[in-house]
């Protein structure tokens, strides 16, 4: 129902299997005094985040950057509260996308201790925005390296 | 995850994403797993660029995420970085080159889908002086190689091949390398429609572009949900 002087919101979904593309929408009054045609693009993609670490052993500042990736110009722009502050440097990360959830985890590497923390972080799928999940420690010197989370996504 | 003695596996929870080890399976070595879809083998290569190098294949207990090595054997090529594509059709070992003089290479082994064994692919795929990282599109049919390329591997270049839809095999497009402005440490392929590759360079937030790419017919590569393309400290996560 169209209001005649009101600004109204009309809102399109796409259903799950609609393909990520640019779609033309044509939008034509058919009945009473709504006789406006306009054409307009709706781009469908599926929000898609890319996360980065920077700093390496011994040069700070050590961050864990959010980056959400434009599908349709390729244009990357900082999540909500992009770049996390890291206590150590990153050497590795890998993400975990269930369908319960994303999961970022990072490897962190304090050279001066030798020690290893295994950090995880919970994904924000609508904003990509990162929350601090869990944080495992490890004994010094017992040389942990190498994140691989298997294609199930069940595993680390 | 890696460790000195074992691979540690960590079941993830779905919902909340805690992790709880589940198992600590010898012998780790101090190089990276591969896992290829749909995750029954597991594959590790240690060594260094220099030749021999020793490879290992594990079956994975789809329960608890444990190792079981079921083969070993030892390579007249050197070790290097292990890939694979989403479909799991083949290995990509990224071997580094052994001096700044010499080039480093790329060798693709075909997976056998029931046994994990692995086969060498005679693939024309080359060369790579300093291959970097692996990044496939949403369909998975062009892969592209971030290689330190040139006289003492000062310029960068990404290295795109077409993969064979069965084997994985890949060759070379025309104009392959393409130039890269920024450097090619990491490198990952925007998901949804796999138009964009993005790479990072010394500088990352500064530094960090996309370059347009062959527009492709978007696919989410698994669902429901989704799967991640990781390329060291480079992290895109995929919703379909």
């Amino acid at each position: 129902m169209v209001n005649p002087g009101t600004n109204q919101i009309i809102t399109l979904t796409a259903t799950a299997t609609t393909p990520a593309a640019v779609k033309n929408i044509s939008v034509q009054g058919s009945t009473g005094k709504l006789n406006q045609t306009a054409n307009f693009s709706l781009s469908v993609a599926a929000a898609s985040y890319a996360y980065l670490a920077t700093g390496g052993p011994n040069q700070p500042p050590y961050d864990l950057s959010g980056f959400a990736v434009d599908a349709n110009t390729g244009a990357l722009t900082q999540v909500p509260g992009s770049p996390l502050s890291l206590p150590n440097a990153a050497i590795d990360l890998a993400v975990a996308s269930e369908t319960g959830g994303a999961f970022v985890f990072a490897l962190l590497s304090d050279s001066a201790t030798q020690t290893v923390t295994l950090q995880s972080y919970s994904v924000n799928t609508a904003s990509g925005a990162l929350t601090a999940l869990q944080s495992i420690s490890y004994p010094p010197q017992t040389g942990q390296t190498n994140l691989t989370v298997s294609p199930s996504q069940k595993f680390l | 995850m890696t460790q000195s003695g074992c691979f540690i596996a960590y079941t993830i929870d779905p919902a909340a994403g805690n992790l709880t080890q589940a198992s600590c399976s010898p012998p780790g070595a101090n190089s990276a797993l591969a896992i290829p879809a749909p995750g029954n083998f597991a594959y590790n290569v240690t060594g260094d660029p220099l030749p021999p190098s020793k490879w290992y294949v594990f079956s994975v207990n789809q329960n608890d995420g444990s190792l079981t090595q079921i083969q070993s054997y030892n390579s007249t090529i050197g070790a290097g970085t292990l890939f694979t594509d989403p479909q799991g059709r083949a290995l990509y070992e990224l071997v580094g080159p052994q001096d700044l003089s010499s080039c480093g290479s790329a060798v693709i082994w075909q997976i056998d889908p029931d046994s994990g064994v692995l086969t060498n692919l005679n693939t024309s795929f080359s060369p790579l002086c300093e291959p970097f990282a692996v990044a496939f599109n949403p369909g998975d049919t062009f892969a592209y190689v971030s290689s330190g390329v040139g006289e003492n591997h000062s310029q960068n270049g990404i290295y795109v091949g077409a993969a064979d839809a069965t084997t994985g095999n890949l060759t070379s497009i025309s104009g392959s390398p393409f130039a890269s402005g920024v450097g090619v440490d990491f490198g990952a392929v925007e998901p949804s429609q796999g138009k964009f590759l993005l790479e990072q360079g010394a500088a990352p937030l500064a530094r960090c572009s996309s370059k347009r790419l062959k527009p492709v017919r978007g696919r989410c590569p698994r669902s429901p949900g989704s799967r991640p393309r990781c390329h060291r400290t480079l992290c895109s996560s995929i919703r379909c």
